[in-house]
């Protein structure tokens, strides 16, 4: 039995060195002295790795310098070579000089102290279309009221009518408020039929 | 030498390189799959000696400071992206040719590739803690307190996890059908 286990120890060994074994590609020692000799000298290693930091800052200003320089640009575009048009209107309320106030025509047609210039006396209000002429002494009525009952034989006075009754004459009527549920009413909608085979310029049929 | 590799002499160095090369390469394929892998990271681990010689104190062996660097090496090879996406595919070149054995019959010969290879494939699925260990050790004659200084582990830990990782292989050589008969 410990014979057997010491047999598939040594299986178990043979596996794993044979997993780590073989040798390196020849000229390991030509590569590794080449590479050691090329980083030995202080001054190129010194200047490799100033260089590698100049060059990482460099980039750094290059992208820095090319953004402020296409900003610049852009903005030189648009404000000289391609001027926006300008609102002639909004100009010309900016470049014109405004009036003195108040006007000197203003001030020569205007009517003397106390006093009411022509125009303003002559001015009457327009009548709207279908108004009649209403009576401002008779409170009440409406402009339709008076146009239906114009009576002629009592001298074409305007006299009302229907006079607002006393409201204790009137009968008091109430019905009652019926309240019909709305319920399972169904909402048909027709259905509307489009003739599909009326087509539009252009329009294909794709059945 | 290392003091004269030390003092700049790189024939010196190249002689260190000569030395140590192919336990610097076996160590490489402790942790690494592919022998080209494992022959990048020993010159990889080289220069980098070449370049920490004024850090070494001498405390340890020379050997076991070189070892630990291209362990180091090799890990640091083994995190990268490319290698986990490649952890996924087989191993191209991890089972050399069997060396001539008169003694054996040509049958005799392709049960034992057979068997060793089913190992191999066994070993490749321990955990990495209990493989590292038992790799690492079958790369060369390295002590236990050696194997200990190049993981960066105590010298008890590498003994446990190698007790561990041995039983480990054992069960799964036994679901495999492989017994001590």
């Amino acid at each position: 039995m410990n014979s057997d286990s010491d047999r598939l120890d040594g299986v178990i060994d043979e596996a794993l060195c044979a997993l780590t074994s073989g040798e390196p590609a020849e000229g390991l020692r030509g590569r590794v002295l080449e590479q050691v000799d090329t980083e030995a000298e202080p001054a190129w290693r010194g200047y490799r790795r100033v260089s590698s930091l100049r060059a990482s800052s460099l980039r750094w200003a290059t992208v820095v310098a090319l953004a402020v320089v296409a900003l610049a640009s852009s903005l030189v575009v648009s404000r000289f070579v391609h001027p926006r048009p300008k609102d002639t209107r909004q100009t010309a309320a900016l470049t014109t000089r405004p009036a003195p106030f108040p006007r000197a025509d203003v001030v020569a047609n205007a009517p003397a102290p106390g006093t009411v210039s022509a125009p303003m006396v002559n001015r009457t209000p327009r009548p709207l279309p279908n108004q009649a002429q209403i009576p401002r002494d008779v409170p009440g009525l409406s402009p339709a009221a008076v146009h239906e009952e114009t009576d002629p034989d009592a001298g074409g006075g305007i006299v009302p009518l229907s006079a607002p009754k006393p409201i204790a004459d009137r009968p008091i009527e109430i019905t009652p408020l019926v309240i019909q549920p709305v319920v399972n009413r169904e909402i048909q909608i027709p259905l509307i039929e489009t003739d599909r085979s009326q087509k539009g310029p252009g329009q294909t049929d794709k059945r | 030498m290392v003091e004269r590799a030390r003092a700049g002499d790189s024939d010196a160095f190249g002689a260190l390189v000569d030395r140590y090369q192919a336990v610097v390469y076996r160590a490489a394929r402790a942790a690494l799959r592919s022998p080209t892998e494992a022959d990048d990271v020993a010159q990889e681990a080289f220069v980098a000696a070449f370049r920490k010689l004024s850090e070494f104190r001498g405390e340890a062996g020379f050997k076991t400071w070189l070892l630990a660097i291209a362990w180091n090496a090799a890990k640091m090879h083994r995190r990268s992206a490319w290698r986990w996406l490649e952890r996924f595919t087989p191993a191209s070149g991890s089972a050399p040719p069997d060396p001539p054995d008169n003694e054996l019959s040509q049958e005799d010969a392709l049960v034992r590739r057979d068997l060793r290879e089913r190992v191999q494939r066994a070993a490749m699925t321990l955990p990495r803690k209990y493989r590292d260990v038992l790799l690492l050790a079958a790369s060369g004659d390295h002590t236990v307190e050696e194997i200990a200084k190049i993981l960066g582990i105590p010298a008890g830990t590498v003994k446990w996890r190698m007790n561990k990782g041995r039983e480990q292989l054992k069960v799964k050589l036994t679901r495999l059908g492989i017994r001590d008969e």
